[in-house]
């Protein structure tokens, strides 16, 4: 046999199949679908050490996140029938996913591979792995991330009480009134704006510490719309409480 | 004592043995196996064997797999591993060259490893005198702009080609191809011990070569010729291949294909003799064989530098035991050592013997099995999906033949993914294009299908050969040999003595050294709670259980979850007291660098017991935390190896409680109830 083709049809046609067959290949990747029932995850099956690389659906309620530079997702579940830490790595090769899976106290599904890696504190964490991003379903948003007004309605509601989600607390600290009351000073971070806000000492909760401690990025508040000289400031009643 | 020494030899011979066969089968990598070994591990009661027996059998085998993964590569042009994509090492096969070729291979891997081996050791002797951990050092340094590091790779890559437009275009596709074929899910997971990178490599680099030789009319192999190149040559490659190697192991992201392909790009730089590609074949060839040896040594010893697992056998290593100490590292330089010299010895003794077994094959028949096998293989091991993949790679894999660009720029398709996960807006980019990633549980492997297919794989192919056989025969003259000296150098047989004796007393060191974490002066470390601390010195680090006392809980956990449930306290007030007794911890450990730990064992978590004490031993913290009242006696000190320190904690304990010092005032009822 002999090539008898000039090479310069030849490359041209190797790029047209080749651009049609990566189209075909990514049209079957996006038309695959992980329609099949796995495995629940339970306490049991990670103690039987059988689960590595293997499918199974974990359903849980989101505790907190971590994003890290790369993008990847670290979300902690609350989980007390675990005798271990148990997260979801979310790698950004799935792309863009619903924040709300990431509001503290929502119950999400995620359908993936499970493994286990020992973190910086030599503790055991089991992660598991979603297969795709429709693997990662939002069950149930935190009741307090129900209802919740845009930022730019806020002012709209003074001497309310309003739910708002995807706050970040940017400060946090400590102060007694001349009178005597203690209470936490915040800033929050609310889309692209800022605004003070007060916890009073008493719903100043271990859960609330916890979750301003861990710099949350994503929590849910119910508070009181007032105003303080002049400003807006948020008398804060609760803090995702999962 | 004799006798536990002479058993690690097992593991290891067995490694190399199994090396030797990853290496021999294109398609069966070292990963495979380890993930293979991992599985069966972690049967409950399947294989109770010491973990260091396994961790020095993969060690071996990653090591001897780099002897002999290069033959797929040089006599069927089948890059088994992506480190040899680009060799040139089957074009020297197809000159006569194949004798000279494996010999630069094998000593360029071969001296590959003992570079890192030294700098291993150097590393490690500076980390215990200077206290300086030059490879975390080096990692994080470069960890900051591995964006940019790969961005000028890819950018060198196209610039430096003749036609820089179908350069670019090459880069481009064969990095969409990655993105796709990377996240598809009609091959099986990318954890998987078959995925998709097998067939993506042989379509891009492998079959391409392959089908336009049944093309030529002319391409049939000459008789090889055998020369006296047992010579080191190519030292400042092997060194250069040591580097990459290092730098695969340090650079997250960079495999081995980019550290070669980068290597490869700057040694054609500056190069002088250009001309002489013969040369410049064997330079390549011994830079790749280096990186591939060196990259099996670092990807390993990253476990215990820079606590990242960088291969499928360092992932295996992590899984069957995390704690990677100073005993366990220098078992595995042993291990590799010897494992080296033998993989070394054996390539070297019947090299000869291989090449002429090689002569009286005809190569066009050649060719056609070797089509037919890594069809058959890639259809037995991935399925339909793998063959659609490794389809798309053999179409641009065939560019470069048609535009007389490199072939190195279908490295993109390992590149541009990682280029894109170090962008830092992946989800945002592949989100916008359509090139989300999608994973499958789609399993092919299984080892029925794993053994009936490797059988049909094999033989089906042989088949092949014999009947084309009859039709093409070429033809072959006796085989030539010549004596001639192509590099200077020293004989090599003096270094493989000095790596095998080394080995053996690496080995010998390990297994003398104190697990190897033994009582003595410790420098504190963190704080988990309470009971639970850590600390290290130049053997490593360890995870204390503090003996014989118990502290309340603070992380979320069954154990908490049932007390709560028990005596029916709520888990907020549980886990104050421990996150109480945790900063009573911290207090205590703030005062001081450095304290003297006397070790009894190891719990069923695998941590250690330890009863820590000041440096001048006057102040005991076990004893402390009670007397103070921030711990109970664990079980009335039913486990304290100190009968002493058992009488004591005891008193300290009851001292607390009737004095309601620390936790017996603040929680009292939960401290009494850690009691019953």
């Amino acid at each position: 046999m002999k090539l008898n083709v000039s090479k310069t049809i030849y490359k041209y046609i190797l790029v047209i199949i080749a651009i049609f067959g990566m189209i075909a290949l990514q049209s079957m990747n996006i038309l695959y679908a992980n329609d099949v029932k796995f495995p629940n995850l339970t306490n049991d099956i990670l103690q039987s050490n059988t689960y590595r690389n293997k499918v199974f659906t974990y359903t849980g309620v989101v505790r907190n996140y971590y994003i890290n530079k790369y993008g990847i997702i670290t979300i902690y579940f609350n989980d007390l029938n675990m005798n271990n830490i148990l997260t979801a790595s979310i790698f950004p090769n799935l792309g863009v996913i619903d924040k709300n899976i990431l509001v503290t106290g929502s119950k999400i599904q995620i359908t993936g591979t499970v493994k286990e890696y020992i973190n910086k504190k030599n503790k055991i964490i089991y992660q598991i792995m979603p297969l795709d991003k429709g693997s990662i379903k939002l069950i149930e948003l935190a009741n307090y991330c129900k209802n919740t007004i845009e930022v730019k309605d806020i002012a709209k509601n003074i001497g309310k009480n309003v739910n708002l989600k995807f706050v970040k607390v940017i400060s946090n600290e400590e102060y007694v009134s001349k009178k005597g009351t203690k209470m936490q000073k915040v800033k929050l971070l609310i889309k692209d704006m800022v605004f003070d806000g007060v916890i009073w000492h008493d719903k100043y909760t271990d859960n609330v510490k916890e979750i301003l401690k861990n710099n949350s990025n994503n929590i849910c508040i119910n508070a009181e719309v007032s105003q303080f000289r002049g400003d807006i400031s948020l008398l804060i009643n609760s803090v995702s409480n999962p | 004592m004799i006798l536990d020494i002479l058993l690690l030899f097992v593991p290891i011979l067995f490694g190399c043995i199994a090396g030797v066969i990853t290496g021999l089968i294109a398609g069966i990598h070292t990963n495979t196996l380890s993930a293979i070994i991992v599985a069966i591990y972690f049967i409950p009661g399947f294989l109770e064997i010491d973990p260091l027996y396994l961790i020095l059998f993969i060690s071996s085998m990653a090591i001897s797999n780099t002897f002999f993964d290069v033959f797929p590569s040089l006599f069927l042009g089948i890059p088994s591993s992506e480190v040899y994509a680009l060799l040139p090492g089957h074009k020297m096969v197809k000159n006569g060259r194949g004798y000279e070729a494996l010999t630069v291979s094998i000593s360029g891997s071969f001296f590959g490893f003992f570079i890192s081996l030294m700098i291993c050791l150097g590393v490690i002797i500076l980390d215990f005198i200077l206290d300086i951990n030059i490879m975390k050092n080096v990692y994080s340094i470069t960890n900051e702009y591995i964006f940019y590091i790969l961005l000028a790779i890819i950018f060198l890559l196209i610039i430096t080609d003749k036609n820089i437009i179908w350069a670019f275009i090459m880069v481009v596709f064969s990095g969409i191809f990655g993105v796709i074929a990377l996240g598809s899910p009609i091959v099986p997971h990318p954890d998987s011990a078959f995925n998709t990178i097998f067939p993506a490599l042989i379509g891009l680099f492998a079959l391409p070569g392959l089908l336009m030789s049944l093309f030529e009319k002319n391409d049939t192999i000459p008789n090889q010729i055998i020369n006296d190149t047992n010579k080191l040559a190519f030292k400042k490659n092997s060194f250069l291949g040591s580097i990459g190697g290092m730098l695969t192991g340090l650079l997250p992201g960079v495999g081995s294909a980019n550290a070669a392909t980068c290597l490869l790009l700057f040694q054609n730089l500056f190069t002088k003799n250009k001309e002489d590609s013969n040369f410049n074949q064997k330079k390549y060839l011994a830079t790749t064989s280096a990186i591939g040896s060196s990259d099996a040594l670092f990807a390993i010893i990253a476990l215990y530098f820079i606590d990242r697992s960088r291969s499928g056998a360092s992932v295996a290593i992590e899984q069957i035991n995390a704690d990677i100490t100073i005993s366990i590292v220098l078992a595995i330089f042993g291990s590799m050592a010897i494992s080296s010299s033998i993989s070394f010895f054996i390539v070297h003794s019947l090299k000869i013997y291989i090449i002429k077994i090689f002569n009286v094959i005809d190569y066009k028949p050649l060719s056609l099995s070797v089509i037919t096998y890594l069809l058959l293989i890639t259809l037995m091991t991935t399925g339909l999906g793998g063959i659609f993949i490794l389809f798309i790679g053999l179409i641009l894999g065939l560019i470069p033949y048609f535009t007389n660009i490199r072939k190195a720029q279908a490295m993109g398709f390992f590149l541009v993914p990682v280029l894109l996960f170090f962008s830092q807006h992946q989800s945002d980019i592949v989100t916008k294009l359509f090139l989300e990633a999608k994973y499958s549980n789609v399993s092919v492997f299984s080892l029925d299908n794993f053994l009936i297919g490797g059988l049909l794989s094999l033989s089906i192919p042989i088949i092949i050969y014999l009947v084309v056989r009859k039709f093409i025969r070429e033809q072959k003259n006796s085989v030539k040999i010549l004596y001639e000296t192509v590099e200077k150098g020293k004989n090599y047989s003096g270094i493989v003595v000095f790596t095998t004796i080394l080995g053996i007393i690496l080995l010998i060191i390990s297994h003398f050294m104190p697990d190897k974490i033994k009582s003595g002066i410790f420098i504190f470390d963190e704080v988990y709670d309470g009971d639970t601390i850590s600390f290290y010195n130049n053997f490593g680090k360890i995870k204390c259980r503090i003996e014989g006392i118990d502290t309340p809980e603070k992380y979320d956990s069954k154990k908490i979850n049932d007390f709560s449930n028990k005596y029916n306290i709520p888990i907020v007030d549980i886990k104050s007291s421990g996150e109480i007794a945790t900063q009573y911890a911290i207090d205590f450990f703030s005062k001081s660098k450095e304290y003297f730990i006397s070790i009894s064992g190891k719990d069923v978590y695998n941590r250690y017991l330890c009863i820590v004490y000041s440096k001048d031993k006057k102040i005991n913290y076990n004893l402390e935390i009670v007397k103070d009242g921030y711990a109970i006696s664990y079980k009335d000190g039913k486990y304290i190896s100190s009968e002493k320190i058992k009488l004591e904690i005891m008193q300290a304990e009851y001292n607390a409680r009737i004095n309601k010092l620390g936790l017996w005032d603040s929680h009292y009822i939960i401290m009494n109830k850690m009691k019953e």
